[in-house]
């Protein structure tokens, strides 16, 4: 084509020294250049992408489009925490079991709870869809919960304000007083909205057999206190509660969508408004092999399910098999796990040796990192007058929507105490772990610490390697850890696991024998063991490190401290290799061949949009509208509808993009048969869990999970979606329905 | 980068020879500027698009950025032609244009491409986006109408930052590309290439005629391409569309047979091409009075701008076939880029058209949006 290049003869003046055309060095430097590009993306950036899924066509360019957002667009700021300067002093607290309301009580209430038409909730529009005696269980024991706007302190002890290098800065007083770097300080009190004004809430010892019905009510708009609410919270003070993940009608499950087009008919129920959630404790299909054993429950109220439970909506609901003694709180019968049941005179009972623990990870605002999310433009809390600092509330707990990075804390703390410490007997104990926090994603193990805890500032760490505060530099596992259980209840055997993830929304639960480490060396009086997290995830998007992606063996934060004390006794057994628990509900010898019909739902980024960045299938949350599969190898796209007594296999896709997803699923807990095309019922690499029952499903980048469910007993309308709470309250979420 | 200084010596003008496009340059330059420009586009789509549109990112950039692949072939002929005509009017040589000049001109042509092409996909995501607050906002109830405004002025403002940091990537880009492209050219950038002389009046003529019967074939291609969603609509319409693109394809047959159009077939391809933009200017306007929706305005989409663009395009050369511009009026020496500007110009709008007339190929919208169902 280029008729004027081969009549050109080559420019002598054009040699290089060493007889080369300068147009041939040109030409061989742009294709080196081009080379070279080629071969260092593939070598620095391929793992890196390899590791958050992103190695793919679309893959490059979600992390083209994260970064450009990361540094032109986003404003998710976090705040650095001041550092707690004594941890492990304040003791664990555990939450003892809430007492019922007595008959002669509650049938005096104005609108007493009730199976009749109007009696669900104040609106008087609603009925429950199944009273107990249909099942021929006796009425619920009732129990009254008061949403209430009240206080909470993380620590007692004196903090240091540092900025984001670890150095000592400024702080600020709620009377506009400042204080120079290096003042130590007491944290003001953090405002809640708590279920009974604590966080966590109440805990409720259920037991399958005995209904329960919590009438929740909401005091929010009540402030005897004169608290300053801050900048978060549902801005109407509404809430509605969903027990994660009981077998539990619509009404009562706390469905957002449910609520807007039923009951209140709107996001949330309103302060001076009460709902009666109906928990029949009765395992789906009445099949005990689908028991659970432990839930909690919390706000989900729409689109702000992520700052009602950030501002406390958290309570605590362990629910023991009484049948055959299998797993009813006594070690000394049926499973014999560690449990010693104390039957108190109000009617509810505590187990010792039997411990909650909620874990919740928080940012203390440091009074000079500005308050700036999505929600700004939509008008709400208008008196904080956000763009703005706010060094009034130096000391309290910070949020914001940040729907990209996901929202993680810098301070970790356990049934709402920040670095405590558990003076334990030599016995074994029964531990129920659950991930309380918005986006974080742990990974728990037993250490052993000779010089103990050292702050991350003064070991030198600056940005986000000072989240969690501490580090334990020396830290040797030094304890396994027997799991008996995961969301879905007891497995069908024991695991002796060296660590464990939690991942958002959660459960496992664990034994752990403090008599000896697991070398055998028998443990002694004053002996310390740190419960560590070693996942380090800097932001809510995932990990960076942990034990099955990159470990980082200097990231060792410990959460809990573990004291030997005395001697106790102890008639729990620790289940032997190979003894059942719990049988797994039978798969169809046909499974396989329902996997054309699946329901497909992939999750997905979408792009920034004011207050809508996570997709199902491509679309955002429609709570008018039930959700529609993508396409199966069968053609079909399927709406989320199945008929009651039905069973079907849904695959949920993590469409990519560099996060991971906690995938809930209302209602029912699954099982999982597939895992990125490979069948998982015999368990699968990094998820040892999936030869048990769940309610959520943890995706990795890139991973396609098919899970077998069933739709018992209920018919009406349930959701599905995200439990990164950031995720969840920007769109990730779908409806779908059981009919008749 | 050692290139960047390097002066091009003119080469000579040799008497019966013609000063031609140089395609080795241009379409190694439209290729790789258009690609990297769409990466761009894509990831700016993904950051801050509408929630939706930036799915399947990369089948999305090989789709666009080969559709506008002509589009960019424009812009390297343009920025050629006028770094020519510069170059001519200093140095008066009717040689080649200097190496900075004419990369600069490249630089800049490709990045107002890509930055139009960005401006048009925020502004359809500020539309799509406003759709999508008033849709929130009416399903929570917690959003007013002043809250609604606050928001639409987030959006509009997020959008124009946006483009505006996004146009500079792309210079950034379309610098580091030109650069990479005249390296492989071994530090230069040809703005024309000589070749044999042809006769320029008869050249001159037969551009015309060949720029009008490619309009037409454009115009019919276009025609052809929505067909089968008319077959859907109403199906007298795509009947409408299948006799006027045999119209357009037989109508451009014809006027490339005769060297010298007869004047009653110019005038028949006028009416052609202006009955047709009546017809479009009527429908988006006031809506037809048959049809599936008499009287209702239908939406203007891509594929009928591009359409109405080629007939526009029909309409102005049979006139000046018609009036039969004086061939002396046309300087010898004159390159031929503008010429290849305009065939590359109305390829460019039926590709776009052609394209756009697809589910899934220049478009934005998901294309298998999942239906639904009303709950409960």
């Amino acid at each position: 084509m280029n008729t004027s290049t081969p009549s050109e003869p080559q420019d002598p003046r054009e040699l290089e020294p060493g007889g080369v055309y300068r147009r041939t060095v040109l030409r061989l430097g742009a294709a080196g250049g081009l080379g070279a590009a080629l071969v260092a993306a593939r070598g620095f950036g391929g793992p890196v992408l390899a590791q958050q899924g992103l190695l793919s066509p679309d893959g490059a360019f979600a992390a083209s489009s994260t970064t450009l957002g990361d540094l032109l667009f986003y404003v998710e700021a976090f705040p650095t925490s001041p550092l707690i300067l004594s941890p492990f002093s304040d003791p664990l607290p555990i939450p003892k079991a809430l007492a019922p309301v007595p008959v002669s009580t509650f049938s005096g209430w104005a609108k007493p709870p009730g199976p009749g038409v109007g009696q669900q909730n104040s609106f008087g529009s609603e009925r429950h869809q199944i009273w107990p005696s249909a099942l021929g269980y006796p009425d619920p024991i009732v129990y009254k919960i008061d949403l209430l706007l009240r206080t909470h302190s993380f620590t007692t002890s004196q903090v240091l304000p540092i900025d984001s290098n670890g150095k000592p800065t400024a702080s600020f007083d709620a009377y506009g007083a400042t204080y120079a770097a290096g003042t130590k300080r007491w944290l003001p009190m953090s405002t809640i909205y708590g279920f009974n004004g604590t966080f966590p809430g109440p805990r409720i010892n259920a037991e399958y057999g005995k209904p329960v019905l919590v009438r929740f009510e909401n005091h929010l708009d009540e402030n005897p206190l004169g608290l300053d609410r801050q900048d978060f919270g549902s801005p109407d003070w509404s809430f509605l509660t969903h027990l994660h993940n009981g077998h539990t009608a619509p009404e009562s499950d706390g469905n957002p969508h449910y609520c807007m087009t039923y009951g209140p008919k709107s996001t949330g129920y309103g302060p001076q408004t009460f709902c009666d959630n109906l928990y029949l404790n009765w395992p789906a299909g009445g099949d005990d092999r689908e028991k659970q054993s432990f839930f909690w429950f919390h706000d989900h109220r729409m689109d702000h399910t992520g700052s009602n439970v950030y501002k406390g909506m958290v309570g605590l609901y362990p629910i023991y098999d009484p049948k055959n003694g299998t797993d009813m709180g006594d070690e000394r019968q049926g499973l014999r796990l560690p449990g010693v049941r104390r039957d108190n005179p109000d009617g509810s009972f505590d187990v010792d040796y039997d411990v909650p623990l909620a874990f919740y990870d928080c940012r203390l605002d440091d009074g000079v990192t500005t308050h700036q999310d999505v929600h700004d433009g939509m008008g709400e809390f208008p008196a904080a007058k956000n763009p703005a600092t706010h060094p009034e509330w130096w000391g309290k707990t910070f949020y914001k929507h940040f729907p990209n990075h996901g929202f993680v804390g810098d301070i970790f703390t356990v049934n709402g105490t920040a670095y405590p410490t558990m003076v334990v007997r030599r016995r074994k104990y029964r531990f129920r772990f659950l991930d309380a926090s918005i986006a974080r994603i742990y990974e728990f193990k037993l250490m052993a610490s000779t010089t103990g805890p050292k702050s991350s500032a003064s070991l030198g760490y600056g940005g986000d390697e000072l989240e969690g505060q501490y580090r334990i530099p020396d830290g040797q596992q030094c304890m396994q850890f027997t799991q008996i259980a995961s969301d879905g209840g007891l497995l069908p055997f024991a695991i002796k696991r060296d660590s464990f993830e939690l991942w958002p929304a959660k459960r496992r639960e664990v034994i752990v024998d403090f008599t000896r480490y697991q070398d055998g060396t028998p443990t002694t009086k004053g002996d310390v063991v740190y419960l560590t997290n070693v996942m380090k995830m800097p932001n809510g998007r995932m990990w960076s490190n942990s034990s099955r992606f990159s470990p980082d063996p200097n990231y060792k934060v410990p959460v809990l401290k573990f004291v030997i004390g005395d001697d106790a006794p102890d008639d729990s057994l620790i289940p032997q290799p190979g003894q059942l628990l719990r049988s797994l509900p039978p798969l169809p010898g046909n499974w396989q061949s329902m996997l054309d019909n699946r329901l497909v739902f992939e999750v997905e980024r979408g792009s920034s949009s004011a207050d809508v960045e996570w997709l199902i299938n491509g679309q955002p949350f429609d709570p008018t509208h039930v959700g529609t599969s993508l396409k199966n190898p069968a053609g079909k796209t399927p709406l989320a509808q199945q008929k009651r007594g039905s069973f079907n296999l849904w695959e949920i896709r993590n469409g990519g993009g560099g996060w991971v997803h906690p995938f809930h699923l209302h209602m029912e807990e699954h099982r999982v048969v597939m895992r990125n095309g490979k069948d998982a019922t015999k368990g699968s690499a990094g998820h040892p869990d999936d030869v048990s029952r769940e309610d959520l499903t943890a995706l990795d980048p890139g991973e396609s999970v098919i899970v077998y469910r069933g739709f018992r007993d209920f018919v009406g309308p349930y959701v599905a979606h995200c439990h990164n709470l950031a995720h969840e309250d920007h769109a990730m979420m779908f409806g779908w329905e059981i009919t008749p | 980068m050692t290139t960047s200084s390097t002066v091009v010596a003119a080469p000579p003008t040799v008497p019966g020879r013609r000063r031609a496009v140089p395609w080795a340059t241009v379409l190694p330059l439209a290729v790789v500027l258009a690609y990297a420009d769409g990466f761009w586009v894509t990831s700016m789509r993904g950051a801050v698009g509408a929630v939706g549109r930036g799915q399947g990112p990369f089948t999305t950039w090989w789709h666009e950025s080969t559709v506008l692949v002509p589009v960019y072939v424009c812009a390297v002929l343009a920025a050629l032609a006028l770094a020519v005509h510069v170059s001519d009017r200093r140095h008066g040589d009717r040689g080649r244009a200097p190496l900075l000049l004419t990369a600069g001109l490249v630089v800049v042509a490709a990045t107002l491409v890509g930055a139009v092409e960005m401006a048009v996909g925020a502004a359809y995501d500020f539309h799509l986006q406003s759709g999508q607050l008033e849709t929130m906002a009416s399903m929570r109830g917690d959003c007013r109408a002043d809250c609604i405004e606050r928001l639409r002025q987030d959006t509009w403002w997020l959008q124009l930052r946006a483009t505006g940091l996004g146009a500079v990537l792309l210079l950034v880009t379309n610098l580091g590309a030109v650069a990479w492209v005249t390296m492989f050219h071994g530090g230069r950038l040809d703005s024309v290439r000589s070749a044999r002389a042809r006769s320029r009046s008869l050249d001159a003529r037969g551009e015309r005629r060949r720029l009008l019967a490619l309009a037409l074939v454009g115009g019919a291609l276009i025609h052809l391409a929505v067909v089968p969603e008319h077959f859907e609509e109403w199906v007298a319409a795509a009947w409408f569309f299948v006799a006027l693109a045999v119209a357009q394809a037989v109508a451009a047959f014809l006027v490339l047979r005769w060297p010298a159009p007869a004047r009653g077939l110019l005038l028949l391809v006028a009416a052609l091409s202006a009955g047709p933009l009546v017809v479009w200017a009527w429908s988006r306007t006031w809506g037809l009075p048959v049809g599936p929706d008499p009287g209702v305005p239908e939406a203007v989409g891509l594929p009928d701008i591009a359409a109405g663009l080629l007939e526009l395009v029909a309409l102005v050369l049979v006139v000046v076939l018609l009036r039969g511009v004086p061939v002396a009026a046309v300087r010898r020496l004159r390159p031929e880029h503008l010429g290849r500007l305009a065939v590359a110009a109305v390829l460019a709008v039926t590709v776009v058209g052609v394209a756009s007339s697809q589910a899934g190929w220049f478009d934005v919208v998901r294309s298998e949006s999942p239906t639904s169902s009303g709950m409960g």
